[in-house]
């Protein structure tokens, strides 16, 4: 047993390493949700108050949409350690996906099926530590990433709960807690425990007690969302995402509606059980996925039809039974949505893929007899994906995603002090999170913020419309869409990406070109004009 | 297991995947189903069956090798300049690692075309393509048949699905007889889920009914 908890040591060192080394410069710059979860976390903590000043908020309103608030709540901790920077935002999401590889562990030693329980357990940990998918998400400030480390934790209990029923209450005030974390968790929970319940009814019924305790919990972890539902917040991002509101779904009749809807959830639901999208390079654009890589590794391919196969023959296992029951409901909500396959909204779904690619795994390491055919097997397939995902992430995906998050941005603030006796216009034409960017880098004050933005407000803070032309004023540097009258104002530096000033509009409104930003690559990416009105401007 | 045999016929016969093989190539056609009965001929562990049907793929392989996909090695434009952005950035960052014979080898060649035909082997996976060709009642068929397989390790058949998925991810497969080497394999999983659910239906039936007695 000592060399099992040794070699569950190594393997959360490194995952730890591989979710933290270099965390401050790579995925290079800051998402905007990343930045606005910062700073409602910096606003929080020196204010109490989010960015609109709005207290103890139950969804964080940002950008046009709403936060689920458990991550920044979190984020209050290391932003009050380790300050404003990109390596506080992602902070929570790597210490989630190091701690997944733990609850994993955990989680696998509880499969009754299995004879050399530590083993698999050991295997499943290993896998969660390395796959891409957990990887890239838990370097980048995802909610899904703290939501799948608490869904996790919350299943493991509901396996504990099998033989040791008072753990059920518990189990079902966390799966309720899981609901404030990510959007997707609201729908696989409300599915989670009637299913479970229903399952499970011979042992479960035994105890009605404490079941219907656990029910209650569980609804009295919901009452946020029914207050929520009824300002309309609830369900905007749900609004935005889904196909529910399309034009064509609208105009059609009922009978329609229903087809429409079921060919879209049927296509969008089995897109994740695509062996192509779990396995393989994605279209680069989605910028989903890491380059050259799938979820997982394209030669688990082999271990997940193993996998199944070994499910397959034990089936009448509760634990078994739990695992199909996850792999049957985790992709729902993210069917629910327009896009298919968007891997950030089934993290859940990819932990229970793990899961059955290492029970494959498991089969395969004891198929082999000879130890040391096992250890070169195995140590060049480690190695070598270990090489591609080094190459892809740290190296490619360095390159490539700067557009996502904003680097140029971040590299605009060290050039910004030399304009100080200028006032400066950042445009937010293509990235909505350039103003809070810029607060959360600034440390700009919570409370003049909030001042600010709290005017701006179309309607009210919980509300189905969310307004996203808000203008941030922060000293001299003014965040906004860039006005055509701006020009015509002296002493003012214009900045924004090559699709925002054309050259006859440089002639036209007689600009001069003062900097370029470089991106990663040294490919210029934003560009500052000072103003020199002429007559015509008046 | 005559039934298997009948319904695999049956199943292969039935679809409409066979009819556009059937008036795109006959002889091809014709080759492909003697390839299904023979799979399940394996499957029934029939001597020589199995023997017989490696020898048959290995000449519908030639066959189908004719249609070798050369896109996996045109290298556009696009990915002349990608190439050349993404040199600059392993030089950057892995130094001599990659400024050698072998780095440039792997960077610069062997990468680019594995990538290809990684991605190509995982869109011969792509279970939807086949089922369109079928009805969409096939695919319970068909999972539940390919699970019998894994179950049962059955060897050739599966042994069968590699080589098939090896030899497609090399040719051209969205043409309107689509990847047909994974036919054979295709028909023997649906026939063999048919089986399989028709006798758990009876099954669940008559123990209901010897209950209810």
């Amino acid at each position: 047993m000592k060399k099992a908890y040794l070699l569950l040591l190594i393997i959360l060192i490194i995952a730890a390493f591989l979710r933290f080394y270099q965390l401050n410069s790579i995925p290079t710059g800051l998402h905007g949700d990343a930045a606005s979860q910062g700073y409602n976390a910096y606003s929080l903590l020196k204010t109490g108050t989010d960015r609109y000043g709005q207290s103890f908020p139950l969804l964080f309103r940002s950008l046009g949409s709403y936060q689920p608030p458990i991550y920044t709540y979190l984020t209050i901790i290391p932003v009050s350690i380790f300050g404003n920077s990109q390596f506080s935002t992602h902070f929570i999401s790597a210490l989630s996906g190091t701690l997944l590889v733990l609850v994993t562990y955990f989680f696998a030693l509880t499969f009754k099926p299995i004879k050399n329980k530590t083993v698999f357990a050991l295997i499943a940990a290993s896998l969660i530590a390395v796959s891409p998918w957990s990887i890239m998400f838990s370097r980048m400030a995802v909610e899904a990433n703290l939501a799948v480390l608490l869904f996790a934790l919350s299943m493991l209990l509901f396996v504990y709960s099998l033989e040791r029923f008072r753990i059920f209450p518990w189990a079902c005030l966390l799966l309720g807690i899981t609901t404030h974390a990510y959007y997707s968790e609201r729908v696989i929970a409300l599915l989670f425990i009637p299913v479970f319940i229903f399952l499970f009814r011979k042992d479960l019924l035994k105890h009605k007690f404490l079941v219907a305790v656990g029910v209650l919990l569980f609804g009295i972890t919901q009452i946020p969302h029914w207050i929520l539902f009824q300002t309309g917040a609830f369900s905007r991002r749900f609004d935005q995402v889904s196909y529910f509101s399309s034009e064509d779904i609208k105009e059609s009749n009922p009978f329609f509606q229903i087809k429409i809807i079921g060919q879209n959830f049927l296509h969008n639901y089995l897109s994740y059980f695509s062996l192509s999208n779990l396995f393989a390079e994605l279209n680069p654009a989605l910028g989903r996925l890491l380059p050259g890589l799938g979820a997982f590794y394209g030669w688990l391919v082999i271990p997940l039809f193993i996998g199944i196969r070994d499910l397959a023959k034990g089936f009448s296992s509760p634990y078994i039974k739990m695992l199909l029951l996850l792999a049957i409901i985790t992709p729902i909500p993210a069917g629910l949505t327009g896009d298919s396959f968007y891997p950030l909204r089934t993290l859940d779904f990819l932990w229970v893929i793990t899961l059955i690619v290492s029970l494959g795994l498991y089969t395969t390491y004891h198929f082999f007899q000879s130890k040391l055919l096992k250890t070169i097997l195995f140590g060049i397939l480690i190695l070598y994906s270990l090489f591609s995902l080094f190459i892809s992430y740290f190296i490619i995906s360095k390159y490539e995603s700067k557009n996502s998050f904003g680097y140029s941005y971040m590299k605009l603030m060290d050039k910004l002090p030399e304009y100080q006796d200028k006032t400066i216009v950042i445009d937010t034409g293509r990235d909505y999170g350039t103003g809070v960017r810029v607060a959360y880098l600034k440390k700009y004050d919570p409370l003049k913020l909030q001042q600010q933005l709290k005017s701006q407000l179309l309607s009210p803070y919980y509300n189905r419309v969310v307004n996203t032309d808000e203008t941030y004023t922060m000293d001299n540097i003014i965040v906004r869409k860039l006005d055509w009258a701006d020009p015509c104002t002296q002493n003012l530096i214009i900045v924004g990406d090559q699709l925002l000033v054309s050259p006859e509009q440089v002639k036209e409104h007689n600009l001069n070109l003062e900097f370029t930003i470089p991106d990663p690559a040294g490919n210029k990416a934003l560009y500052g004009y000072s103003t020199h009105p002429k007559a015509s401007c008046k | 297991m005559k039934k298997l045999l009948v319904i695999s016929i049956a199943v292969s016969v039935a679809n409409l995947w066979f009819f556009t093989l059937f008036a795109h190539n006959i002889f091809l056609t014709i080759l492909l189903t003697l390839e299904s009965i023979l799979l399940v001929l394996s499957f029934m562990k029939v001597k020589k069956a199995s023997f017989l049907a490696l020898i048959l793929l290995v000449l519908l392989s030639l066959y189908t090798l004719r249609e070798f996909d050369k896109s996996i090695f045109f290298i556009s434009n696009l990915d002349v300049d990608k190439g050349k952005q993404r040199q600059i950035f392993y030089g950057t960052e892995l130094g001599k690692l990659y400024r050698n014979r072998l780095g440039l080898f792997y960077f610069n060649n062997v990468q680019v075309y594995s990538s290809r035909i990684n991605n190509k082997f995982f869109q011969n996976l792509e279970f939807e393509q086949y089922l369109k060709r079928y009805s969409i009642f096939a695919a319970l068929l068909f999972f539940v048949g390919l699970l019998y397989l894994l179950v049962n390790k059955s060897y050739v058949s599966l042994i069968y699905l590699v080589i098939t998925l090896v030899i497609s991810s090399l040719i051209h497969i969205n043409t309107i007889l689509g990847p047909y080497l994974l036919f054979p394999f295709f028909n023997l999983c649906m026939a063999l889920g048919l089986i399989y659910l028709a006798n758990f239906l009876y099954l669940h039936i008559s123990k209901r009914k010897s209950t209810k007695k």
